[in-house]
Order: C-alpha cells, then sequence, then structure tokens
C-alpha cells in the first residue's frame, strides 16, 4: 500500500548562537514519507517544531543534514513542498480578497488566466468557500481563513503538503470541522501529507503514521504505526479501543519528555 | 405639565446638538467673521492692517476673475508637484532598498541621520546660486524636503513587512523581485501613503517659502509682493488661496486614500 | 560591539567618501568653485566663525526664539488638548476652526504678524508657536481620546475625583502621544525660524545664511549651514534622548526591531 519515498530527511539538525553556547533546535531528525501518506509529527511544546519545519523547506539552512524530495536534495524552498503556517492571519495577505489570495500562488505557472480562475475557483470549492472569492481574509471566521491558506496549498497543486499546527489558532468545534475537511481533501486529492501538531489525539486521529519528537534537542524518539479504518470519524475512531491505547502510549511517551525539558531547565 | 415635558425635550435636542454635531464650531467660525468684519470697520483694529471680511473677499474675487490669483496659483501647485514627484520616485526608492539591503542601509546611515535634520529652507541660499530664480530653485528645495517622510515611511514600513508573508511567498516560488513586487510594496504601502501625505502637505509649505524668499512668481511671491506694494487685501486674498490649496490637496489624497487602502483599514479594524 | 563597529565603519566611509568627492570635484573645477569651494574652505570658515563668536551668537538668538515660540505653543495647547479630548462641546466648539486654520503654510502668515508686529522677536516667536500649535494640539487631543476607558474606570472605582482621574491616568497614558506632537513639532519650530529670519530679521542664523550668499561670501554661507544641519541633527538627539528617558517602551521596541 505505501508508494515510493516523497520526502526523506536525514540527519537534520539546526543550531543558533546564544551568547556563548550553541543551542540545538532540532538534532539529528531522520525519517521518510511515502507517497500518499498522512504522516502527524507530536512532541512537547516549545522543541523545535516549527524551525524543523521551515529546515524541511529550507526556508532556514540546516546547520547539518540533508532533505530529499523524491530523492533529489534540496537546497531551496522546493516547487513540489508545500508549508502552511499556524497563524493564517499572518501568512494570508491582507491586501488581496480571498481570490487573489489563491491566484497568488498559480501567477508563477504557464497558465491562461481562465486556466488559473478555473483552478483557483475549484480549490475553493474544494474546501467550501464558494461564494466568498471577492471577501478579504480578515472579513473571514478564523477557521475560514484557514481554509483559505489550504486551498491556496491545494491549487499550487504540490506533491506533498507540510503543515506546522494548521488548527492551533482555532475553536475547538472549528478544529473538528478543519480536521474531517482535511481528511476529506488528502483522500479526494491522493494528496502527501505532513502534518505537526502537539494534540496527540489530533495526530492519532489523522494520521497512518506518527512520529513522536523527543524534548530539545529534538529527534524522533519512536514511531507508531497507526492501525484505525479509514474513513474516521469524530466519534466512532476515538472511541475505539485501540485510539486510546495510542493516546496512552504516546502520552507517556510526552510527558517523559516534557518533564526532560523542565529538568534541563528549557 | 405638557408644558414641563416640551421643555425637557427642547432641553435634550440642544443638549444633543451641543455634544453630538459641530454646530457650535460653525457659529464660532461664523461669529470670528462677524468680528473681522466689524473690528476694522469700527475702527478697532487698524484697518490698513487688517481689512474688513469683505475687503479681502472682493479682493479674492477680483483676483480670480482677472486670471492672476489663478495663474500664481497654477505656477505654484506646479512647482510643488514636480519636487513632490521627484521626492516621491527618490524617496520611494531609497526607502525600499535601505529597507530590504543590509549593506545598503549600513552604508547610508550616517549621512541620512546627518542631513534628515536638516531643514530644508537652510539650503535656499545654495539652490539660489545654483539655479537662481528658475523652477528648478523652487522644485530641488521641495524635493530635498519632501523626501525625507516618503523615506523614513518607505523604510519602515519595508522593515515591518511580517516575515511570515515573505516565507509564504518563499514557498511557492517567488524570486526576489516577485517578492518585491508582491509582498514587500503592497505590504508597506499603507506607510509609503502616510509618508505621501505628510509630504504633500510639506510641498505646498515648502513651494511657499521658497516663492516668499525668492522667486518672481508663484502664490508665495504674490504674498510678498503685495506686501511691499502695500496691497494689503491682496496679500491676505493670496494667504486665504494657499490655505484652500493645501486644503483641496490634502481632501483629494484623503479621498483617494479611502478608495486605494479599503483593505487597511478593514484589516486594522479587525485586527485591534 | 564588534560588528556594530564594522556597520558603523561602512557609513563613516561613505560619508568621508562624499566629503572627499566635494573637495576634488570643487579643485578641478568640475562645478564651480565659486558656488561650491572646497569643504576645506567651508570647514575653516566655519572653526574661524566659531572660534570668534560670530555663530555661537547668531544660534543662540535663533534658539532663544525656537524654545520661546515652541513652549508658547506648549502652554496653551496641551491645557486646550486635553480639554478638547476630555470634553464633547469643548471639541465641537473648536474643531472647525482648527481644521480651517491647519492646511494654512504657517510661513504664509509672516507678512500678517510683520505688519502689526514688524520684525522683532515678538513675530518669530508668534510665527512659531503658530505652526508647533497644529501638531501638539492634535497629537495631545488624540492621545486623551485613545486612553482606554477601562484605565479610566478602575481609577473612579478606586475613588478618584475627576482631576486625580486626569492627572494619575490620563495624561501619564496619553503621554507618548503628547511626546509624539513635540517631536513633530521641534523640528518644524527650526524651519519656521529659519524661514522667518530670512524673510524679515535683523540677526539670527538664518539671516546670516541668506547675507552671506548676497555678499558671496560663499564659505561662510556654508559655515552657516553646517551650523544649522548640527543644531537640527542636535535638537533631533535631544528629542530622541528624551524620549528614551521618558518612555520606557521606545527601549523595548527598539531591541525588538533588532
Amino acid at each position: 500500500m505505501p508508494g515510493p519515498t516523497l520526502l526523506r530527511a536525514e540527519q537534520l539538525r539546526r543550531t543558533y548562537i546564544r551568547g556563548e553556547s550553541e543551542i540545538a533546535a532540532c538534532a539529528n531528525i531522520t525519517f521518510s514519507v511515502n507517497k500518499g501518506e498522512f504522516v502527524c509529527i507530536v512532541g512537547p511544546s516549545g522543541c523545535g517544531k516549527t524551525t524543523m519545519l521551515k529546515c524541511m523547506c529550507h526556508l532556514l539552512k540546516p546547520t547539518a543534514g540533508k532533505v530529499f524530495v523524491n530523492e533529489k536534495e534540496i537546497d531551496r524552498p522546493p516547487k513540489e513542498m508545500i508549508l502552511i503556517f499556524q497563524d493564517y492571519s499572518r501568512s494570508l495577505f491582507p491586501w488581496r480578497t480571498v481570490l487573489k489570495n489563491v491566484l497568488f500562488v498559480l501567477e508563477k505557472k504557464r497558465l491562461s488566466r481562465k486556466e488559473r480562475l478555473d483552478i483557483a475557483r475549484s480549490a475553493l470549492s474544494a474546501v467550501y468557500l464558494s461564494g466568498f472569492e471577492n471577501h478579504y481574509p480578515w472579513e473571514l471566521s478564523g477557521g475560514m481563513q484557514q481554509r483559505v491558506a489550504i486551498a491556496r496549498g491545494i491549487a499550487f497543486n504540490p506533491d506533498i503538503l507540510l503543515m506546522d499546527e494548521p488548527f492551533a489558532s482555532v475553536d475547538a468545534q472549528t478544529r473538528s470541522d478543519l480536521e474531517d475537511a482535511i481528511l476529506e481533501i488528502w483522500s479526494k486529492f491522493s494528496q502527501t501529507i505532513l502534518l505537526v501538531t502537539h494534540d496527540i489525539e489530533e495526530a492519532i486521529y489523522l494520521a497512518d503514521r506518527v512520529l513522536v519528537l523527543s524534548g530539545r534537542p529534538s529527534e524522533i524518539r519512536e514511531e507508531i504505526q497507526i492501525d484505525l479504518e479509514r474513513p474516521r470519524n469524530q466519534l466512532t475512531t476515538k472511541e475505539d479501543k485501540r485510539f486510546i491505547e495510542y493516546r496512552h502510549h504516546i502520552y507517556t511517551l510526552i510527558r517523559e519528555e516534557g518533564q526532560k525539558c523542565e529538568i534541563a531547565g528549557i | 405639565m405638557t408644558g414641563q415635558a416640551t421643555g425637557r425635550t427642547t432641553g435634550q435636542a440642544i443638549k444633543s446638538i451641543v455634544l453630538e454635531t459641530r454646530l457650535s464650531g460653525a457659529l464660532l467660525l461664523l461669529f470670528l467673521i462677524i468680528l473681522w468684519e466689524v473690528l476694522p470697520r469700527s475702527g478697532i483694529i487698524y484697518a490698513r492692517y487688517f481689512p474688513a471680511f469683505s475687503t479681502v473677499m472682493g479682493a479674492l474675487l477680483e483676483g480670480i476673475r482677472s486670471g492672476e490669483i489663478l495663474k500664481q496659483t497654477a505656477i505654484s501647485i506646479y512647482r510643488a508637484f514636480c519636487g513632490y514627484f521627484l521626492a516621491i520616485i527618490i524617496g520611494v526608492t531609497l526607502g525600499t532598498l535601505t529597507g530590504t539591503i543590509r549593506w545598503v542601509s549600513d552604508l547610508l546611515d550616517i549621512t541620512v541621520e546627518l542631513l534628515r535634520p536638516m531643514p530644508s529652507v537652510a539650503l535656499v541660499p545654495i539652490a539660489i546660486l545654483l539655479f537662481g530664480t528658475s523652477n528648478s530653485y523652487n522644485i530641488s528645495i521641495i524635493t530635498f524636503g519632501c523626501t525625507w517622510p516618503i523615506f523614513v515611511n518607505t523604510f519602515e514600513g519595508t522593515r515591518s513587512v511580517d516575515t511570515q508573508w515573505i516565507d509564504t511567498a518563499r514557498i511557492y516560488g517567488a524570486t526576489r523581485f516577485d517578492l518585491l513586487r508582491k509582498v514587500v510594496v503592497p505590504a508597506a504601502l499603507p506607510y509609503i501613503v502616510s509618508g505621501l501625505r505628510v509630504s504633500l502637505a510639506t510641498s505646498i509649505i515648502i513651494v511657499t517659502v521658497t516663492e516668499m524668499l525668492a522667486s518672481f512668481k508663484g502664490l508665495g511671491f504674490f504674498i510678498m509682493d503685495t506686501y511691499n506694494g502695500y496691497r494689503i487685501p491682496q496679500m491676505y486674498s493670496g494667504i486665504i488661496t494657499i490655505g484652500l490649496v493645501g486644503y483641496g490637496l490634502n481632501w483629494l489624497f484623503m479621498k483617494a486614500e479611502g478608495r486605494l487602502m479599503a483593505w487597511h483599514k478593514g484589516w486594522m479594524a479587525k485586527s485591534v | 560591539m564588534k560588528e556594530f563597529l564594522s556597520t558603523k565603519a561602512k557609513g563613516i566611509c561613505f560619508l568621508l567618501f562624499l566629503a572627499f568627492l566635494w573637495e576634488i570635484v570643487s579643485r578641478n573645477k568640475l562645478i564651480s568653485p565659486l558656488y561650491f569651494p572646497p569643504i576645506s574652505k567651508d570647514l575653516v570658515a566655519f572653526y574661524q566663525l566659531m572660534l570668534d563668536g560670530t555663530l555661537p551668537l547668531e544660534v543662540i538668538r535663533s534658539l532663544g526664539r525656537i524654545f520661546g515660540g515652541f513652549f508658547l505653543a506648549v502652554v496653551v495647547m496641551i491645557p486646550l488638548g486635553i480639554l478638547m479630548g476630555l470634553f464633547k462641546p469643548i471639541y465641537n466648539l473648536f474643531e472647525p476652526l482648527t481644521e480651517l486654520l491647519r492646511p494654512l503654510p504657517p510661513p504664509a502668515i509672516i507678512p500678517v504678524v510683520m505688519l502689526f508686529l514688524g520684525i522683532g522677536e515678538a513675530m518669530k516667536i508668534l510665527v512659531i508657536a503658530f505652526a508647533c500649535s497644529f501638531p501638539i494640539l492634535i497629537n495631545t487631543m488624540d492621545g486623551v481620546r485613545s486612553v482606554e476607558p477601562t484605565l479610566v474606570d478602575t481609577a473612579k472605582t478606586f475613588g478618584r475625583n475627576r482631576y486625580e482621574v486626569i492627572l494619575q491616568v490620563i495624561l501619564p497614558a496619553s503621554l507618548h502621544q503628547i511626546f509624539t506632537g513635540w517631536r513633530v513639532a521641534l523640528p518644524i519650530a527650526l524651519i519656521v525660524d529659519i524661514i522667518a529670519e530670512m524673510v524679515g530679521a535683523l540677526n539670527g542664523i538664518g539671516r546670516f545664511i541668506l547675507l552671506m550668499q548676497r555678499r558671496f561670501d560663499i564659505p561662510e554661507m556654508y559655515a552657516g549651514i553646517f551650523l544649522v544641519a548640527i543644531v537640527g541633527y542636535a535638537l533631533n538627539a535631544l528629542l530622541r534622548y528624551l524620549n528614551r528617558t521618558l518612555i520606557g517602551w521606545h527601549k523595548a521596541k527598539f531591541e525588538a526591531v533588532i
């Protein structure tokens, strides 16, 4: 069932200098994501998840290590990979309408004006935002804004979507709606998704495979195959005995890591 | 009983007029204009120095009818605009370069810090030496004075662009030029526009001043010329015209800004 | 610190380069040395005029006018701004008048004031005060109006009367905006002073510069302009210093920018 390897991080490491000492945000991150897979990374808060993601798409230069997309080493933000940020209000352009925000990502592609509009419109309708094309993003609710950001990602048609805690800034109800929306998009477009979260239940609910990060400097502590039926359901999946076992296991792991962080005084 | 009720509503009406409208302010203006008419006429103020309102208005209308005021106004506006547009080109370019490229800002930092607080009018004598009393004299001073607000605001604006907008654009494959054109400049535009507004007012001030000091045309010249020729009502009409020009240009600017920057107003209102 | 030095070094090198260019261009007569004497000559003139007391005297006179007009504006406009910010009827009464007078370029009233007051100190102080009034008034008013109502309510809950609320809450909370008005107004005071001195005065640094130009003492003219630049820079530095000491948030903001 898993396709060929699409994304591979090898010994990824990023450090920064504070005063005299060198602090590692992430150290030795090695993992891979296969085509069509939904992978979630969970880790204690403040363990350098965002730094790791930014290194993955070369927004930050890794101090050491390599990232491969389709077995090609990358040295600049790769076209095949799109990162969606947690903070939608800071990644949508407030001076562009919803439609123009989506069109932004198509402006570099060789397409006719009509093709661009068609792609943008269908991406917006995939996230149920038809009819809001001419609104400004800041006129919409938080959940809707994050859906615009997602529509922008899928309109670009990348091989893999990276998401950095995409649902952390919305309320609980919207959050579960967005979780289902992203699952729907994942299966509809046969996307490959790597999603980073601090929410254990969210990770299990969404993923085929969960990677648990250790505290700073973060490494992959454990890899857990999630064996739950699809399509998933907010009620029945989360009541499944296996779901609860996964949660128990991952929760224990993260607690341990969190305590290590506290002892280290971070 | 009814009388009392009416009394109360009248009282409330007066109260709401005083609180909600600027009627009292308009009445104050009217009162000042009446004073302006009465005091000189009654000789309480020396009418040679401070002619009655009607006399000044008469001079203004006469000046408009004869075309003299309009001609001088057109010359002043032309000079102000030339200087203003040069300042926009220089200010926006320099501001963007210093705001986005580190070594440019390192290079210009100290020079800018020394030149910026320099009052533009202090350069008037140099400009006179270079350009005589030609339009270039006025325009060069206007350009110098108007560049700074635009430059500083553009610099601040490009500096304050949210890094996540940049990251987003980079992820979607934007080149450096794309970043500048599609992210940095639009994001900095609200700042740039507020610099443009300040500079517009500055351009009117400086054109007046340079014309007062050394010119043979323009509204500033007209004011000094009528002052020296003791044509006092005409002098006042010139001052009023400058005020009207400043007011009108600012009004036009605000209209245009309201239309072009609607997104920013809405966005700011939302994010507060 | 090392990096700080290297960034400053680039800026200083550039400045020296400009001065050097001025010297070379003028000495080789690429621009008329009559209008642009070599910078070394101008600096010598500056040094001599500073030493014999001519320039310091002129600048002290000018500074007297600048601060006179500025403080006159502060004394009148800050109370008025506070009243307009606090009381809607007073705002309604004066707002149309200020809106009408604000777009008037302050130098345009110089001839009017000259008619009544001649070319003495009173004329300059009045014109400077007029020019400084609007930024001070408007910023004071805006500052007072934008004070968080919760702060006022909190103070009232703790039994502060109206005067205490104004002194202990509204003024401190609007201080940085009031100061913004000062920051805008003081450079304006300098500009308007120079203009007023150029239009009509017997002394002062603005008058000195124009006089030297008319007498074709060009190095002396540049010396005067250098001094104006120094005064402008010093006023700016003074404002920045006051800003840092009076309003602590500036420092935090400054550090956040780096």
